[in-house]
């Protein structure tokens, strides 16, 4: 295991390649997507609490930090959801040789949104 | 032009871990990789290992990494890489010694395949026919020089030693395809597993690392959309 991520870390710093990008971000992204999926649970299962303590859970994540991770968890979620479409279009309609193209298109819409959703997110900034 | 070679250097009996060593010596215009290996083991240094066959990129004994691509050491001009010449093992394969790598678990690979033409009917007087377009169908694939870069260079190989690994399948999809093959099943039996065409990710490493520019991806793909159309 230690071996594989060592050979994978270096292979990937020696050279940058869209396809092999998307494969780590792909990984990276759906776990962090699991990860988030559990937190969600736990902070909604404050409202077994009653609403009090709901009410302060809640207040918590709704903090610039938070807001900030959301906004991460945005791109994640964006990110992920895309590539799975850029994977589909590649597996199962063919479009192999479109591969690169197919990802800058993934990370150009990835990107807009991002920026786009900024007022959103950053109220608290203005 | 004076040119810095760093080569990854390992002799399992002698070493306890690689290290690298440092030539430098002028790399005249026209000199591939391969000759500068040459220079170095005639003048320089006798103890370098590496294998080399027919030094015209068709024989997939010279693959190597070169500044961290997969390349043919042989249709590598010394001119075309920047800076410091980086050259290393492929990666994912045991190190027989410095440049040298097994490649017994490769080449065992491809027969779950039967990487050779099947017929079930009596051979025809003359040649068996092929029409120029059903012979185009088979470009590239048939290229493939078995130089194990394509193979080396994906992270399902490293992660999974019994990976089939894309130039197994890029042969077996070269039989698939071919009209004059009668047992195509039989090829396809071979992908069709857990360690099979199943298992690419579509990391595209192997399109990247291709010598040959043969796209084992879109091999990959016909291979599964042809698994997933032949179910009852
Ligand atoms: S020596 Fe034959 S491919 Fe390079």
């Amino acid at each position: 295991m230690v071996e594989y991520l060592k050979k994978i870390v270096s292979e990937t710093l020696k050279s940058w390649e869209s396809g092999f990008i998307a494969f780590h971000l792909q990984r990276i992204t759906g776990l962090l997507v699991l990860v988030y999926l559990f937190l969600h649970i736990g902070v909604l299962r404050a409202i077994v609490g009653g609403e009090a303590v709901y009410q302060q859970r809640i207040g918590l994540i709704t903090s610039p930090v938070f807001k900030f991770f959301e906004w991460l968890l945005l791109f994640t979620v964006l990110f992920h959801t895309l590539n799975g479409v850029r994977i589909l279009l590649v597996d199962f309609f063919g479009m192999v040789r479109l591969q690169k193209p197919l990802f800058w298109i993934v990370a150009a819409l990835t990107a807009l949104v991002l920026v786009v959703s900024i007022p959103e997110f950053f109220t608290f900034l203005y | 032009m004076e040119r810095v070679f760093r080569i990854r250097r390992f002799d399992p009996d002698k070493d306890s871990k690689p290290y690298y060593s440092e030539y430098r010596f002028d790399a005249p215009r026209g000199m591939t990789v391969l000759e500068a290996l040459f220079y170095i083991i005639e003048n320089v240094d006798p103890s370098l290992s590496f294998r080399y066959n027919c030094r015209a990129a068709v024989c997939g004994s010279c693959g190597m990494e070169i500044n961290g691509k997969h390349r043919l050491a042989c249709a590598t001009q010394v001119s075309e890489l920047k800076g410091d010449v980086v050259i290393e093992p492929l990666p994912g394969l045991r190190v027989v010694k410095d440049l040298v790598v097994d490649m017994d678990d490769f080449f065992n690979k491809f027969l779950v395949v039967k990487p050779y033409l099947i017929r079930k009917t009596p051979p025809p007087q003359k040649e068996i026919l092929q029409s120029p377009e059903e012979r185009k169908e088979l470009d590239p694939y048939i290229y493939c020089i078995m130089c194990a870069c394509c193979s080396s260079s994906c992270p399902v190989t490293w992660s999974r030693s019994t990976y089939l690994t894309p130039s197994v399948f890029v042969k077996a999809w070269r039989f698939v395809a071919d009209s004059r093959d009668e047992a195509k099943e039989e090829h396809l039996a071979g992908v069709n597993s857990e360690d099979g065409v199943w298992r690419c990710h579509t990391a595209f490493r192997c399109v990247e690392a291709c010598p040959k520019d043969i796209n084992p991806t879109s091999a990959i793909v016909n291979l599964r959309r042809k698994l997933a159309f032949s179910r009852g």
